[in-house]
């Protein structure tokens, strides 16, 4: 597990940021999404999701829409102008420096960052599902681990799930679990427009 | 000699720092010239494997890409930064703090 170096950041053993290490552990072992591209904006998606709910759930099982939703809060050095290193509420808000440069996460396909940089983009790109899942998460309410978590979870493990897997086939799987896990409530339709919401359709 | 490096991924993408930066020892003081050819004699850069693979898994770990030009050879390497070679790792991070350096010193000449 790489936690980072010090260079430009503190507070690297800071819980969420372990929490993002420990998921790339779990996302290898059940999805093995490769670390590229698509597939790998969805691995780092998925490892900013569980250092969310586990800070939140650390806070003693926060509401979704009291939550901050920073990934790596105050890990910067004094003289860096950030507040975190990603924001899954509002992707590209969560640092702009003059040393560093802005933010670059978009939060909607539009702005869909193509680049050989960072794999492909893998830390950029997963602004997008970032902010699908906490579309998801505070629509449905309550504690994200209850509901929302557990239907990314059981996506993770879904062997439908191929190892390139792109944006849709991802959320078209979010939906089919959440169909799967919660029949008779709203939370399929609720994931169903977040998804929308950030540019991608979801059709059977 | 000119050594370019590149640094990119980490735990989070910095676009302001993710630009190549080179260095030309002739236009740097003795000193530092001096200590940055040693750095790379140490390492035996020329000798290294121009890619080495991450372990499988890993994930959020940097990436450096080194090129360095001499009048007689060149050569370019792409590293992560789970390095165990302590003689590359010293070569690494002193790229990586003259990087650092070059590029607040353009900020301050930048900023009015």
């Amino acid at each position: 597990m790489v936690f980072g170096d010090g260079f430009l950041m503190d507070h690297l053993t800071e819980l969420t940021v372990a929490a993002h290490e420990l998921t790339h552990g779990v996302t290898e072992v059940e999805a093995q999404l490769v670390y590229h591209t698509q597939s790998g904006a969805l691995n780092e998606h998925v490892s900013d999701v569980f250092d969310s709910v586990v800070k939140q759930y650390a806070n003693g099982k926060q509401d979704a829409e009291k939550a901050d939703w920073l990934i790596g809060e105050g890990t910067w050095r004094d003289d860096i102008q950030g507040t975190a290193l990603r924001s899954m509420s509002n992707p590209g808000s969560a640092f702009d420096d003059p040393l560093i440069g802005k933010d670059p996460q978009p939060g909607h396909m539009d702005d869909y960052v193509r680049t050989n940089d960072d794999n492909g983009g893998v830390h950029i790109n997963s602004g997008i599902p970032n902010r699908a899942f906490y579309l998801v998460a505070t629509r449905i309410g309550g504690f994200a681990g209850n509901r929302a978590a557990r239907i990314w979870y059981e996506t993770l493990r879904d062997r439908q799930l191929r190892i390139r897997a792109k944006f849709r086939e991802f959320a078209l799987l979010t939906y089919i679990n959440a169909w799967n896990l919660f029949p008779e409530g709203d939370e399929a339709n609720i994931v169903k427009n977040a998804w929308a919401e950030v540019g991608i359709e979801i059709s059977q | 000699m000119r050594i370019r490096f590149k640094s990119e991924g980490g735990i989070v993408h910095f676009p302001g720092l993710s630009e190549p930066v080179t260095i030309d020892t002739v236009e740097l003081p003795v000193e530092q010239a001096n200590e940055l050819e040693r750095l790379i004699e140490v390492a035996d850069f020329f000798e290294l494997p121009a890619t080495s693979a991450p372990p499988p898994g890993a994930a959020d770990y940097q990436q450096y890409t080194i090129s360095v030009t001499t009048p007689s050879r060149s050569h370019e390497v792409r590293l992560t930064d789970l390095i165990e070679n302590p003689h590359v790792r010293e070569l690494v991070n002193h790229l990586r703090a003259k990087t650092i350096e070059a590029r607040l010193a353009a900020r301050r000449r930048d900023t009015p």
